[in-house]
């Protein structure tokens, strides 16, 4: 093709020049025999021009033409349409166009040379279209309403959902409730004024599966104004097993093992009688003496609580099998405080204390004073509070390789279960044991890209995993292509397209363990939160500056007059060429 | 009369009760329509009543009297050629031609008035009713409001028993219906309430009870059974109908079921079955403080009143009086059980029990105590209901006593006997009296002072007991400095006569300024040293919890009174003091016997040792100690947690109803039953759903979101359990992780 050339009517080409060269070739049969006469190279001539005049009238030939200003204006979702009229009155001649996720608009953004955006934005997974084409956003403004959200979307079970959220311009003295399921109410709040607010908002869940939680907004009688769903999956944690190694037998391990023990989980403890022998429990396992600590006996737990002692008493060969098992194979390790650890140094007893003088503890959120020892710990790297969420913090632990030691400057925790109050026991020894025991290992870590999925758009999702050869299968069972990362070999990501609301499962094929369990939302839930999610998106894409008009080359195609005059005068002087040479 | 007049009357009479046979067409047309609605006499009675009235309002037939009557009739009889009016006008009052007139009119109106008829719309009314009875009959024919009818037929709608057939496929087949039910409750004999009869299901009755069901069907039905909590008792075939009965002992619920001559299974909705228990007797002692002290000398007479009531009658009560005689290890206890004054007729509600306890009759002597409380029974089968009064305490004071006797149950001597007792100080004190005018005047004095100081030592050693440090904080101030004054005074006139026979620890001021310091020192430096392993670590008096509230006072008390003593020894005035160290000595004397209780409530046996191997640090034979333990998780909400999930799924519709599923709403019925059994009517209505969704007649997305909410507020929040989370192991991760120790 020649450049700058083409033709409207492409597809016809090639019949139309077979076409064209029969009549010309006819034209010449016919005029053979008028070969001597001398006119027929010149008749030739004409008839070619003619029969190629006739062509293009048909093909319609088109030339590219260079554009300047050709302006779009389009439409998003939720544009005023005061903006629109007013930048139609600056800008003359403004192409205007809908935005809508479903419909292409490629082909009428080809003749743009630059585009403004108004409304709250396209979405992500289409900020390619305007890739070539320079584009200003003039943004919406943030709407009322929840326009931040934060939520665990997995935890387990006896966890805290906790939603934390800021609500723009509230109305005054509404609510916002927090309800499980089914609508009962678990937590809630009320707006005292209308500014911008933060707010936070705690459930404990009674059952693990997938549940949709919601947030409900209420007016100040109660009725509802919206619900907003909120997916979220509990799980089980898996049960632990647990070594105990005591001097002496305690009240605080007798109460700490039942509580273990009752729970069904795995405990064995080993309480040194005299020299050399010793008294041992088992719960829920069968009965195996242990008197070797090598590595491979303590692989067998999940978790050893060992009282200062016991643990410092050890030979320097015992206790580095202890600290290799902690750092390489995750062991969780919880050292029963006494006078002795405080006055060990930083090294030996991996914490450092400073003595504070108080005896007992009121603990947070409940008005149940403990027992302390008068010491408290040191801040330090990689030691951390067991409950951060928590002020004033009794227990820490200390991050080392894999696995965690902990301790604790309670004293007599048992006495809160003869005081009555298991429950506060239960939760300063789960808070302690969930943080240091060894961790479950998973064989696929899935994780969402795509904040809210919605049907028939892309989800984006990550996934790591050690399998090899693996293949994702969706809801209905098609496989999803995995892009695997070129520099972490282990990271996979993947896009797929729900095509149901509600739950979505991804999983590996042939592997039902690691499913993942993912929400379509409803086009209309979390409008506020989306839309401002989206008007930051396209700031962020777009900026707000006016840029460059780009120079789009267009087809334009020329005036066919002159192909008709062309076709006329040829005609006419093929017409006229015989009655000459006759006169002659 | 004239005629006329009285043809008018006639007239006007006829018209009224066209008027009201119209009003009463009416009514009934309303009334029929209306039985064809509810089908029920009573209200379609209420609606003719109704009916009548509100039309005669309308109507109001009483308005048509003489004059509108004759207006009506000059206005449709010629004859009366607008004269009728004449005729109800005296004769005497008209004309001779208005009297022509009405002679005339009379005349003609006696023929045509028989003929006229009064304006009345009777034959509309008849159409109205008419139309009402046709309508009537199509509503009923077309069963229109049978719902309706079905709601005022059944006033006892919900206590009539309803079934459902299981299988709703089946449901077209014939229901078998209850024509009567009666269920009675008979109360245990001993309640003396006899016996109820009701219609309604939900049963609440004391427990012990008999409850028996008696139901009629219109249809044979087979095999029918009382299922109570998933156990299922049939009922027996009595005459034409069925009846059970059974004993009323826990809390629960229960549903009928049946089969009809089909086969198809029906059962009914839950009804609850509330067992109240029958509470123990109360018991009030009234007027009588807890310890009551007597002196020897005293009348030593308890009257103890009591006011004993229970909620079905009382069977028996008495008193247990224990008298415990004796100090330290040779405590002893002796056991009466003693009657009240006034015999208790049995059943009695309510009554007023008294008894002067005389504790010379029990043999008491000094310093002997008496615990008595009141024990009550009710008449509760098989097992009686017991309760229990709180413990009362009588005791003679005992004086003669020598030691303050703690140690009786801690098994350390506390009282170390380097300073004097109070008794041995008055005996001193006495002796010095007597002594007085045998002895110089510088001894007198000597000896004064020194039993003050070992006043002191005593005071500060009971002190100890309070958690003080040193001195009270209650001590006057002012007296103290008057007592140094007073020293310091001494001190300057008889410097050296003190000198010679002063005690250097109290004589010279100065000196006893430093001793004082070092004393306190000694106690600021050890003075939790004997008793600190042994009492809670309390500094603050107020906080020491080593006495009862009422002994801390009594201590104190003795405290400020030894203060007084010791100032008036000091003082050199023995005679003065010697009321006060009595005082001492009797609170201390009650402090010690109040301590003794402490015997008896938490004695201790020691398990014997043997002596042979005692110390000797043989350990071949000890040998190590295995227990092995397997104990199952209680997961008592196991099936609810299940069907909440099952439920959540069905919600949502990701999958149907499966056929397994009936086992786990059944599971999880069973555990609510037992959650709810204490309040059988809390989650009856989530019981009755689980059940409808079991039996397929409920399987609808409103019922599953219903038993799905109340299922959740049924569950307590779930417990704080440990355990491990599934998380993947990230290389990358491992790597840092390990690598952060490098740097640390």
């Amino acid at each position: 093709m020649i450049d700058g050339f083409s033709f409207l009517q492409q597809e016809l080409l090639i019949p139309v020049i077979l076409g064209s060269l029969l009549v010309f070739l006819a034209f010449v049969f016919k005029e053979w025999n008028t070969r001597s006469s001398g006119r027929f190279l010149l008749n030739s001539v004409v008839a070619f021009v003619t029969v190629l005049a006739l062509m293009c009238i048909v093909l319609e030939p088109t030339k590219e033409v260079e554009m300047q200003h050709q302006q779009g204006l389009l439409l998003t979702s939720g544009f005023a349409k005061e903006e629109q009229d007013s930048l139609e009155r600056v800008y003359k001649g403004l192409e205007i166009l809908e935005y809508n996720p479903k419909k292409s608009i490629r082909a009428s953004l080809d003749s743009l040379t630059s585009v403004l955006v108004i409304g709250n934005g396209l979405e992500e997974f289409d900020f390619y279209k305007l890739d070539s084409i320079p584009t200003t956003y003039l943004p919406n403004e943030v709407p009322s309403g929840i326009t931040r959200l934060k939520f665990t979307q997995q935890l387990n079970l006896g966890e805290d959902l906790i939603m934390e959220g800021k609500y723009d311009q509230p109305k005054k003295s509404s609510f916002l409730v927090l309800q499980d399921s089914r609508g009962n109410g678990l937590d809630s709040l009320q707006f005292s004024d209308a500014s911008i607010l933060d707010f936070s908002l705690k459930a404990v869940p009674k059952v693990s599966g997938n549940f949709v939680y919601q947030l409900a907004e209420k007016d100040s009688l109660g009725n509802r104004i919206e619900t907003n769903p909120i997916p979220i999956t509990i799980k089980e944690k898996e049960p632990v097993r647990i070594l105990i190694l005591n001097t002496f037998p305690t009240f605080e391990t007798k109460y700490l093992k039942n509580f273990l023990a009752d729970e069904g989980y795995k405990v064995t403890v080993r309480s040194q009688l005299t020299k050399g022998k010793y008294k041992f429990e088992y719960f829920n396992t069968k009965a195996s003496p242990i008197y070797q600590f090598s590595l491979e006996s303590l692989k067998q737990y999940d978790a050893l609580i060992v009282d200062t002692e016991t643990y410092f008493n050890f030979g320097k060969s015992v206790k580095s099998n202890f600290e290799n098992s902690i750092r390489e194979n995750g062991l969780g390790l919880f050292i029963q405080p006494s006078e002795k650890l405080f006055n060990l140094g930083a090294k030996t007893s991996y914490f450092s204390f400073k003595r504070d003088g108080r005896n007992v503890f009121q603990l947070p959120n409940a008005n149940i004073t403990v027992e302390k020892y008068p010491f408290r710990f040191n801040d330090a790297f990689a030691v951390h509070p067991i409950n951060a969420h928590e002020s004033g913090n009794l227990s820490y632990y200390k991050q080392l390789g894999l696995g965690r030691v902990a301790s604790t400057t309670l004293l007599n925790s048992y006495q809160l279960l003869l005081k009555g109050e298991e429950q506060a026991y239960a939760k300063i020894w789960t808070q302690i044991l969930d943080k240091i025991v060894k961790q479950k290992e998973q064989a696929v870590d899935w994780e969402s890209q795509t904040e809210f999925p919605k049907e028939g758009e892309p989800f984006n999702f990550e996934l790591r995993t050690n399998l090899e050869e693996l293949s994702v299968v969706n809801n209905e069972g098609n496989c999803v292509p995995l892009l695997q990362n070129s520099t972490v070999p282990f990271k996979y990501s993947a896009t797929t397209y729900p095509k149901k609301k509600g739950w979505n499962t991804l999983a590996v094929e042939g592997d039902s363990t690691t499913s993942f369990s993912y929400y379509v939302y409803d086009a209309n839930s979390w409008q506020s939160l989306s839309a401002s999610i989206k008007i930051a998106a396209n700031k962020k894409q777009f900026g707000n500056d006016p840029k460059e008009n780009r120079t789009v080359m267009v087809n334009r195609p020329i005036s066919l007059i002159l192909f008709y005059l062309l076709f006329l005068l040829g005609a006419g002087w093929l017409w006229l060429s015989p009655k000459l040479s006759a006169e002659n | 009369m004239e005629q006329g007049k009285i043809h008018l009357m006639k007239f006007q009479k006829r018209w009224q009760l066209l008027s009201y046979a119209e009003v009463l067409l009416y009514a009934l047309g309303l009334a029929v329509l209306c039985y064809f609605i509810a089908k029920n006499v009573v209200i379609s009675l209420v609606v003719f009543l109704i009916g009548l009235l509100l039309f005669i309002l309308i109507k109001k037939p009483w308005q048509h009297n003489l004059f509108s009557t004759s207006t009506y009739v000059d206005a449709h009889v010629s004859e009366a050629s607008f004269s009728s009016g004449l005729l109800l006008q005296p004769e005497d009052s008209l004309s001779n031609l208005a009297k022509l007139q009405r002679y005339k009119v009379a005349q003609e109106l006696s023929v045509k008035l028989g003929l006229l008829t009064p304006p009345n719309a009777i034959k509309q009314a008849l159409l109205v009713l008419l139309g009402c009875i046709i309508l009537g009959f199509v509503i009923d024919k077309l069963q229109v409001f049978s719902g309706v009818d079905q709601i005022l037929n059944n006033p006892n709608n919900s206590e009539q028993i309803q079934f459902i057939a299981t299988d709703s496929l089946k449901g077209k087949s014939l229901v078998p219906k209850i024509e009567t039910q009666e269920i009675k409750v008979l109360y245990p004999s001993y309640t003396r309430l006899g016996g109820t009869t009701t219609t309604d299901p939900n049963i609440k009755a004391v427990k012990g009870s008999t409850v028996q069901w008696k139901l009629h069907f219109d249809h044979p039905v087979n095999d029918p059974v009382l299922d109570i909590m998933g156990e299922l008792k049939p009922l027996r075939k009595v005459g034409l109908g069925y009846q059970i009965q059974l004993p009323l002992t826990t809390s629960g619920f229960y549903s009928f079921k049946f089969k009809n001559e089909e086969g198809t299974a029906f059962t009914s909705d839950l009804f609850s079955l509330e067992a109240i228990p029958d509470n123990p007797p109360e018991i009030e002692i009234l007027g009588l403080v807890q310890y009551t002290y007597f002196d020897f000398s005293d009348k030593k007479v308890v009257e103890l009143q009591s006011a004993i009531t229970d909620d079905f009658g009382i069977d028996e009560s008495y008193i247990i009086a224990t008298v415990s005689k004796g100090t330290g290890e040779s405590v002893k206890f002796r056991e009466e059980k003693l009657s009240f004054k006034e015999t208790i007729s049995k059943g009695t509600k309510s009554m007023r029990a008294t008894k002067s306890l005389d504790l010379d009759a029990l043999k008491m002597e000094m310093g002997d105590e008496l615990y008595f409380y009141i024990e009550a029974f009710d008449e509760k089968q098989p097992k009686r209901n017991v309760a229990r009064s709180e413990t009362y305490f009588a005791v003679i004071k005992d004086t003669v006593g020598e030691q303050f006797g703690v140690e009786g149950t801690l098994g350390v001597d506390q009282m170390p006997d380097y300073f004097r007792s109070q008794r041995q100080l008055i005996i001193d004190t006495e002796k010095l009296i007597k002594d007085k005018p045998t002895i110089s005047i510088q001894e007198f004095k000597s000896r004064s002072n020194e039993l003050g100081f070992d006043q002191k030592a005593l005071r500060l050693k009971y002190g100890q007991f309070m958690g003080d440090e040193s001195e009270m904080e209650e001590a006057p101030a002012e007296i103290e400095s008057h007592e140094e004054g007073e020293d310091h005074d001494h001190a300057e006139d008889q410097e050296s006569m003190l000198k010679e026979f002063m005690h250097d620890h109290d004589g010279d001021n100065e000196h006893n300024l430093v001793e004082q310091h070092e004393h306190e020192n000694e106690n600021d430096s050890e003075p939790e040293d004997p008793l600190h392993d042994y009492l809670h670590n309390h500094d603050d008096p107020e906080e020491s919890t080593l006495f009862e509230e009422s002994l801390k006072t009594k201590l104190r008390k003795a405290l400020s009174i030894m203060w007084d003593a010791e100032l008036y020894l000091r003082l050199y005035e023995p005679e003065k003091s010697l009321p006060f160290q009595y005082d001492a000595l009797k609170f201390i004397q009650e402090i010690k016997n109040s301590a003794r209780i402490y015997v008896h409530r938490i004695g201790f046996d020691p398990p014997p040792i043997k002596e042979d191997s005692r110390l000797t640090g043989e350990i071949k034979d000890i040998k190590n100690y295995n227990k092995n333990e397997s104990k199952e998780a209680e997961q008592p909400f196991e099936a609810i947690e299940e069907a909440v999930r099952r439920l959540e799924q069905l919600v949502h519709k990701e999958s149907d109803y499966k056929e397994n599923d009936t086992a786990l709403f059944t599971a999880a019925g069973n555990e609510l039953a037992q959650l709810a059994i204490d309040n059988p009517g809390k989650h009856l209505q989530v019981l009755q759903g689980l059940k409808s969704i079991e039996n397929n007649t409920g399987r609808t997305l409103e019922n599953y979101r219903f038993v799905q909410k109340g299922l959740l507020l049924a569950l307590p929040d779930s417990p704080q359990k440990p355990g491990a989370k599934k998380m993947y192991v990230d290389k990358i991760n491992s790597l840092f992780l390990k690598q952060l120790e490098v740097y640390d």
